[in-house]
Parts: structure tokens; C-alpha cells; sequence
């Protein structure tokens, strides 16, 4: 493996994945194993074994359809958009969508005095749980918005929405979180 | 949800990351509560927003990939662990993994049209074959004469006879026939000349104008 491999892009990469090098599938996998297992991690609610069952399956799928990614586009869509796919089948298989709706909207909003790092960590914690129990489609956005730090342009390509539909949707998410979480600042709410 | 609707959304999203409701304009308070149902649930709103950009990835406690996973990657897709020695072998590896597959869903594809072929084609009947006419259409070599040019015919036109005292100068046919094959000029001239006679001046000098000496 040439020593400066690792400062390539991902779709350089993938450009040697390929042509079947391991050395680059292997620093690819570097890079987005942790990440994509976090996502299934996230999505299936701390289902570790399921999330490290998705993310074999997930890398597998990498290395079957290599050769129909274009290196021109962007890696880490794509292969969020595939990660994507694969739980939204597995959610369709396992029809949670009414479970979830149920959960979530009986809950009490509760109240969180931002002015100390305990109380944030707190909120926090309060935020995941809430977005365990959201519908699949609301937390993949909450996940791939405010963890995986992708932008709106990315996600709406992995969900395959306009970004003006990515941009409501986001803003109703925060919304219900709002009604949900609410937040106590004395400085703002006096 | 119609375009307007969506406007109105970002900008009262992108107000949020900056102003607090009694910061904004009255115009902006306006659309902000077509939005929203109060200005504390801007307020609200806002301060979500802000605690929700904090979050950072890796934040929530995720296990981590379990090494198994790569090392049956490897060991599936490529064969050869050691990668400087021989990236043929792992090449030829991934690509007979993806021949694999195609291959036995080819066969069982040409085995379900054979089934279908067997069990659907018409019963074959064993009659006496009516004969077959074929009709032969033979082709002669035709020829396509094309006109000529300009043709000489140039035949003996000066001959001794032997006899003494006699020549016999014997002028015959000059045709000329053009591309087309029209005869544009034709000349008989036959005669026979007494040599103690001799020529007349007009027929020495036709005859010189063919450079035929005339005795």
C-alpha cells in the first residue's frame, strides 16, 4: 500500500476497490466501520448484533456493487443511501411504524434548565431516547443531520427528497423535539 | 406543502439560528407566527436548535465493529491476504465471485426454457412433406458494348504487281467513326495506275499527303 493512501478520497478508493485491491477496501472500511455500525446501532435502537450483522451485510454489498458506483460521485452518500435502503427494509419487514407513533406521542414533555454541563448531558441523553422511540424516517434524519453532520444537499440525496422537503421536514422534527424536550434558558425566557 | 410555505419555513429556520423573537422586525415576527403558534415556541425552537448543534458524532455510545467482520470480508472477496505479492490473484478472485452467481441463474434459466419449450410446442405430425418448388431464375452474362472512338482502318494502299512497268496503288476504305459510332467520313478509293501513264498531279499530291511515294 503506497504510504500516502490514506489522505486519498473515499472515492479514490473506491476507484482501487474496483479493480479489487484489499488495501483500499481496507482503509474504507477504516473509515466508515465505526460510523456505519453507529448509524445501524442508532437506527435499530441498540441492537448490537443486528447493527454488526448490517454493517457485514453493508460492506458486502460495497464490494458486490462496487463496480456501479460512479468515482465521480460523492462515497459517503452513496453509501449512506444503501445503509438507508437496508433499514428501511428491514423497519418494512418488521412494520414498527405504528409502535413508534404510539410511544412517542403519549410521552410528557419534559423540562431541562440549560445552565450547567450535567443538565446538557442530560438533554442529551433525553434527546436519544426520544429519537429511539421517533418513527424510522424522523430519526434517519435526525441521525444523519445532527450526528453524521451530513448536509442537506447529502441527505437529500440519500433520501432521495428535494432539499426544500429535507428543510421542512427537519424544522417540524425540531419542532416536535421542542414540544417534547423544552429547553429552560433564563436568559432568553426571562 | 407548496413552495411558499417552504420559503417561509427556511427563513424563519435561519432567523432562529441568530435571533431571539423580540429581536426580529416586525415583518419577520409576522411570518414567524404564520409558522409557529407563539413567540415562545420560537423561543423554544431556538433554543433546540442550539442545543441540538452541540451534538457531535460519536456523542451516544456505540460498540464497535466487531473484527470478524473484516477479516471474513477479506477472506471472501480477497483471497490473498498478502496484497503486495500478487493483486492478480485477488482481481481474478472478485471476478470469478461475480461470475459465479450469473452463471447458475443462467442455468437454471436455459433449464426453465427448455421446460417451457418441451411442454408447450406444437405435437409434431409425420405426413408425407409436399414437395418443394424452387423456382431458379438463371442469369445470362449480359454485355454492354460501349461506343468507340475514333477508328482507322488503314489497309495496303501501295503495291507493286510484279508486272514491269505497272504499279498498282490500291487505296482503300478510311472510316472514321466518332464516340458515338456515327460514320462521320468515309472514302473509297481503288485504282489502278499505269505507271508508264502515270500519276496526275492531284493524285501525287493526295498521295503525298499520305507520305506514299508516288513513281
Amino acid at each position: 500500500m503506497p504510504g500516502d493512501s490514506q489522505f486519498l478520497p473515499d472515492e479514490h478508493l473506491m476507484k482501487g476497490v474496483q479493480n479489487g485491491r484489499q488495501a483500499e477496501f481496507e482503509l474504507l472500511y477504516s473509515r466508515y466501520a465505526q460510523r456505519m455500525l453507529g448509524y445501524f446501532y442508532r437506527m435499530f435502537n441498540g441492537d448490537e448484533e443486528k447493527a454488526q450483522d448490517f454493517l457485514q451485510d453493508l460492506f458486502i454489498k460495497v464490494l458486490e456493487k462496487a463496480s456501479l458506483f460512479d468515482t465521480n460521485q460523492n462515497f459517503e452518500a452513496w453509501i449512506f443511501t444503501i445503509a438507508s435502503n437496508m433499514c428501511k427494509n428491514e423497519y418494512r419487514k418488521l412494520n414498527h411504524h405504528q409502535t413508534f407513533s404510539q410511544q412517542v406521542n403519549g410521552q410528557e414533555g419534559i423540562e431541562f434548565r440549560m445552565d450547567s454541563k450535567i443538565d446538557f448531558e442530560n438533554y442529551q441523553l433525553a434527546v436519544f431516547q426520544l429519537v429511539e422511540r421517533l418513527e424510522p424516517d424522523k430519526k434517519e434524519l435526525f441521525i444523519l443531520r445532527f450526528e453524521e453532520e451530513l448536509s442537506i444537499e447529502e441527505i437529500a440525496n440519500i433520501l432521495k427528497l428535494k432539499e426544500g422537503t429535507v428543510k421542512s421536514r427537519l424544522f417540524y422534527l425540531k419542532k416536535f423535539l421542542a414540544e417534547k424536550l423544552k429547553v429552560y434558558d433564563p436568559k432568553t425566557n426571562g | 406543502m407548496n413552495k411558499l410555505e417552504e420559503k417561509k419555513i427556511e427563513l424563519v429556520d435561519t432567523l432562529m439560528e441568530h435571533y431571539s423573537f423580540d429581536e426580529l422586525s416586525k415583518a419577520e415576527q409576522a411570518i414567524v407566527l404564520e409558522v409557529l403558534k407563539s413567540p415562545s415556541e420560537y423561543n423554544e425552537m431556538k433554543e433546540v436548535n442550539k442545543q441540538l448543534s452541540k451534538i457531535k458524532r460519536g456523542e451516544r455510545n456505540v460498540p464497535v465493529p466487531n473484527p470478524r467482520i473484516l477479516k471474513n470480508l477479506k477472506e471472501k472477496y480477497f483471497h490473498d491476504h498478502n496484497d503486495a505479492t500478487e493483486p492478480h490473484a485477488k482481481t481474478r478472485n472478485l471476478f470469478v465471485r461475480k461470475l459465479s452467481f450469473p452463471v447458475y441463474q443462467m442455468g437454471a434459466a436455459a433449464i426453465f426454457l427448455l421446460t417451457l419449450f418441451f411442454a408447450f410446442r406444437e405435437p409434431v405430425q409425420f405426413t408425407d412433406p409436399e414437395p418443394i418448388i424452387r423456382e431458379v431464375f438463371v442469369r445470362d452474362t449480359i454485355k454492354v458494348m460501349q461506343p468507340n472512338d475514333t477508328v482507322f482502318i488503314e489497309k495496303v494502299i501501295y503495291q507493286k504487281s510484279g508486272k514491269p512497268g505497272e504499279n498498282l496503288a490500291v487505296l482503300n476504305k478510311k472510316i472514321e467513326t466518332t464516340e458515338t459510332g456515327n460514320v462521320t467520313k468515309s472514302m473509297e478509293f481503288l485504282k489502278s495506275v499505269n505507271k508508264q501513264k502515270g500519276f496526275s498531279l492531284k493524285e501525287k499530291e493526295y498521295l503525298l499527303s499520305l507520305n506514299v511515294e508516288a513513281d
